[in-house]
This record gives structure tokens, C-alpha cells and sequence, in this order.
């Protein structure tokens, strides 16, 4: 089965999604927060922001929790969280796109790009890029930006990005290069940090 | 360069590791031998750690509270029965209103000798809808008291649903009007499923019954009185009747209220065809006394 697993669990998401099955709401809420974390950040790198990410994570564990009963282990549970996730932000990014709100306002205006580890001046640099890089990843097709996200984000194979989104392969990987490359030429090569 | 645009995908691939065998061995043979691709394979690579490296969002600590907080049921609201005599002046006023009623009513009890509705000794019937079976409880019915009417402590509902009917309160009480409108609607377009009622005592809600009775000016024309109170009256008051009964809610007992069959061969002479009678009956679940 071609999922995305959390295998260094003790008790497996399988476990856990049984037991909420039958009734613990204990191991739905150990399933929350052993989650949270890569929900809201999925969430929060598709929309950019931080009221919208945490409102779409929040939609995402209530639908899994009024779907538990319909979930039939055909995938990992990981799977298809990230796969409502990523459904919920799509709608979420269509909502707003039919009220008119610029996407790239509300990345810029939400994301903190200080690196309090860094140099200032390579920070600066660093904060200059990421803030261009948000932007364009934000100005991306949805398609591109979700592989973008799910692969270079969360490190997903293309196996994985392809159960999450229910297409092919071959489609995860045209994607991701298509948006890489439309990233490179958006993105002038002298803007990138050199690493 | 074609062979270039050839493997563009494949470049991508090839700094994610999705690439493998003669295909792989394939693209970096060329991309050893072209410098173009060689500085696109190093711009791709910063940009996919440039993605990755963006900064995250952290859940919030009552993440998980919120979502418990969204799962927990919604409080139900509260019913139109219950708000309808929220306001304190309405409440004082109608009760006073209703005591003097209820005196009136205790006094015509014990003075007067017109006969009652037709009230059948307790035999329990057989629920006419197999789906509420489970919620008939066995009920020991109370006999009709020797005693005067006036030794029976009506519940409060009870008295308030004298004077909802007798002073037309309701018509003063917008929020009723909708609800109870509503409520009629209902009834007519579809029986219902039961309308849980409760009443102090088998005794209060016979009494209540009774009243409505003659309230409704002899058009409730039959009571039997049993674990289900068969009520037969024209489409018409149904509303009326359900509006009123439900109002006997706070007390302790259950009684649920909903439309029986078809009317039978001997349904009252005034329903007009285009108003045909309709059974309800009042089954009464649990009894508090």
C-alpha cells in the first residue's frame, strides 16, 4: 500500500484510528497531537496564512474525526489527512479568490522571515529570498504549489505525493517539475543564495 | 538544446532521487557533459531547499482544545415553548392571569353538572406505530378522583396552557405565532414524528385535557383515557391542540403527541370532508408521579 506512514510511532496511527472507531476519544486525541504539526504547517505553506492554516487544520481533524467510521485503512491515515488538508486549503484558497483578497498580501503580511541564527547580512539576504520565493510559491497554480509543499516541505516520495492527491505518478512528477520550473525562471538566479 | 528540454522532468527527478536505473544513469551522463544543465541541476536544488526551508507554523497549545471544543455537541437551543414566556412581566402577568382561571375553573368543577368529555377506563392499547413501541412504558393509571378537582395541584404548565388557550395569548406573542404557525404546518403537510409533551400527572394532563375540551367548544369530541389518550378532532384545531399541550413540558412526566391513522367510521359529525378529523394520540412514556 503506497502511503505516507508514521512507522516510528509505538502505537500505530492504524491502532489509534481503531481504537477511535470503537468509541476512545482518548486515541483520536492522540492522533491530533501527534499531527497537528504537519496539518497546520501544510496548511499554513498552501495558504500563507496563519488564521486561515490553523482554521483549515482545525476543519481537517473535525472531518477526520466525523469520517472515522467511513475510514477503511485503504491508504495511511496520514494519507488522507494530508489529503484533506490539502482539499480543505484548495477550497479555502477558491473562497478567497472569489471575494477578490490578494494571496500574496496576505503571505507577505503573515510570515515572519527573521532567521535569528543567521548573520544579520546573510539574514537579510535569506529573509529577501524566502519573502520573493513565498510570494511566487503563493502566485503558483494550486496543483504546483501542493506538490511543491508536500515534496520539498513534508519530504514526501512521489509515491506518497500520488496517493495524497490520487493521480499518477508520472502527473506528481511533471508537477513538480513544471513548478520548479516555473519557479526558476520566475526567480532570477542571482536572487538565490548561494549555497 | 532539445535533448535538454528532453529531460527536464527528469532533472527534477534526479535531485529528488526519484530516479533509477538505465534511465538515471542516462541523465547524469548528460549532465556531466552540459553545462547548462549542470547549473540548472544547482539552481533546482537551491530552490527545493529554499521551499523547504521556509519558515513554519507552529499549532497553537489549545489547538487540540479547539477542536475538542468544535467536536462537543451544540448546546441545544432553547425550545420556543421554554422562550415564550421568558419575559418577567409576561410570566408574572400570565400567571396571575392563570391562577384566576384556574379558580374560575375549580369553582365550575365543583358546582357545575355538565358532563365531561367521554373518558373510557384505563385499558392499555396496542401502539398503533410499531416504531415508537419501544417508548410505551406500562403505566398504572390513576383512577379519575372521587375528590373535587380543586384537591388536584396542577402544575404550573398546566395553568399557563389554560390561560394560552382561554385568553388567546398567544395572538400577543409574535415569537409563538411563528412557531405554533409552523407547528400547524407541519401537521397538515405530514404527520410528524411524536411531539414529546410532559405533564406533572396523569390527573394535571386529564384535566388539561378536559379543558382543552371544552376550550376548543365541543369540537374535541372524544377522550379515552388510558396509557394513550385517543384524541379525535377536526384537522384544523390540531395545531391549536398540539400548541397547547406541549406547553405542559417542564413538569416531570413525558407524554408524547403524535397523529394516528386514517379517521375511523365514527369521527365527528361537524368535520367537513374538506376538513377532515384526525387521531392523535397522547402517549404517555413515563409518568413522574
Amino acid at each position: 500500500m503506497v502511503g505516507v506512514s508514521s512507522k516510528t510511532n509505538e502505537v500505530s496511527d492504524r491502532d489509534l484510528v481503531t481504537r477511535c472507531q470503537a468509541g476512545h476519544d482518548r486515541a483520536f486525541e492522540s492522533l491530533v497531537i501527534r499531527h497537528q504539526a504537519r496539518a497546520v504547517n501544510v496548511a499554513w505553506q498552501l495558504l500563507g496564512n496563519r488564521e486561515d492554516a490553523l482554521e483549515v487544520a482545525q476543519d481537517a481533524f473535525v472531518r477526520v474525526y466525523q469520517s472515522l467510521d467511513g475510514f477503511r485503512g485503504d491508504c495511511e491515515f496520514t494519507t488522507w489527512l494530508y489529503r484533506i488538508v490539502v482539499n480543505l486549503a484548495h477550497n479555502k484558497h477558491r473562497w478567497w479568490r472569489r471575494r477578490g483578497r490578494a494571496e500574496t498580501e496576505t503571505m507577505e503580511g503573515d510570515r515572519q522571515f527573521v532567521a535569528p541564527t543567521v548573520p544579520p547580512d546573510a539574514a537579510a539576504v535569506q529573509n529577501e529570498f524566502n519573502r520573493r520565493l513565498s510570494a511566487q510559491i503563493a502566485a503558483l497554480p494550486a496543483v504546483f504549489r501542493e506538490v511543491l509543499v508536500l515534496r520539498n516541505v513534508e519530504g514526501l516520495s512521489y509515491d506518497e505525493i500520488a496517493a495524497v492527491l490520487e493521480c499518477s505518478q508520472g502527473t506528481v512528477k511533471s508537477r513538480i517539475a513544471r513548478a520548479r520550473e516555473a519557479l526558476r525562471e520566475i526567480m532570477n538566479h542571482e536572487d538565490m543564495p548561494k549555497h | 538544446m532539445k535533448i535538454c528540454q528532453n529531460i527536464e522532468a527528469d532533472l527534477s527527478a534526479l535531485i529528488d532521487g526519484e530516479l533509477a536505473g538505465e534511465r538515471q544513469a542516462e541523465v547524469i551522463a548528460h549532465v556531466d557533459h552540459c553545462p547548462d544543465c549542470t547549473r540548472r541541476i544547482g539552481e533546482l536544488q537551491r530552490l527545493a531547499s529554499g521551499v523547504g526551508g521556509l519558515p513554519k507554523l507552529d499549532p497553537p497549545a489549545q489547538f487540540l482544545a479547539d477542536i475538542q471544543r468544535r467536536l462537543r455537541p451544540a448546546r441545544p437551543l432553547v425550545p420556543w415553548k421554554e422562550k415564550l414566556f421568558q419575559p418577567f412581566w409576561l410570566k408574572v402577568s400570565l400567571a396571575a392571569l392563570a391562577g384566576g382561571i384556574v379558580v374560575a375553573s375549580v369553582v365550575w368543577f365543583t358546582h357545575s353538572e355538565q358532563p365531561t368529555p367521554v373518558i373510557a377506563a384505563a385499558k392499555p392499547l396496542a401502539p398503533r406505530n410499531p416504531s415508537v413501541k419501544a417508548r410505551i412504558l406500562p403505566v398504572e393509571i390513576e383512577p379519575v378522583p372521587a375528590t373535587a378537582p380543586s384537591e388536584v395541584k396542577l402544575p404550573e404548565a398546566a395553568l399557563l396552557t389554560k390561560s394560552f388557550v382561554e385568553t388567546g395569548a398567544v395572538t400577543d406573542t409574535s415569537d409563538s405565532i411563528a412557531a405554533g404557525r409552523k407547528l400547524v404546518d407541519a401537521v397538515r403537510a405530514e404527520p410528524p414524528a411524536p411531539v414529546v409533551i410532559r405533564g406533572e400527572s396523569l390527573v394535571a394532563v386529564r384535566l388539561c385535557v378536559t379543558d382543552l375540551a371544552k376550550t376548543l367548544n365541543g369540537r374535541l369530541t372524544t377522550i379515552t383515557l388510558s396509557n394513550t389518550f385517543i384524541v379525535h378532532l377536526p384537522r384544523r384545531n390540531v395545531g391549536a391542540f398540539r400548541t397547547a399541550m406541549s406547553h405542559l413540558q417542564k413538569s416531570e412526566s413525558m407524554y408524547s403527541l403524535r397523529a394516528g391513522p386514517a379517521p375511523s367510521k365514527n369521527q365527528p359529525a361537524e368535520a367537513s370532508p374538506a376538513d377532515p378529523a384526525i387521531d392523535l394520540e397522547v402517549i404517555v412514556e413515563s409518568v413522574g408521579q
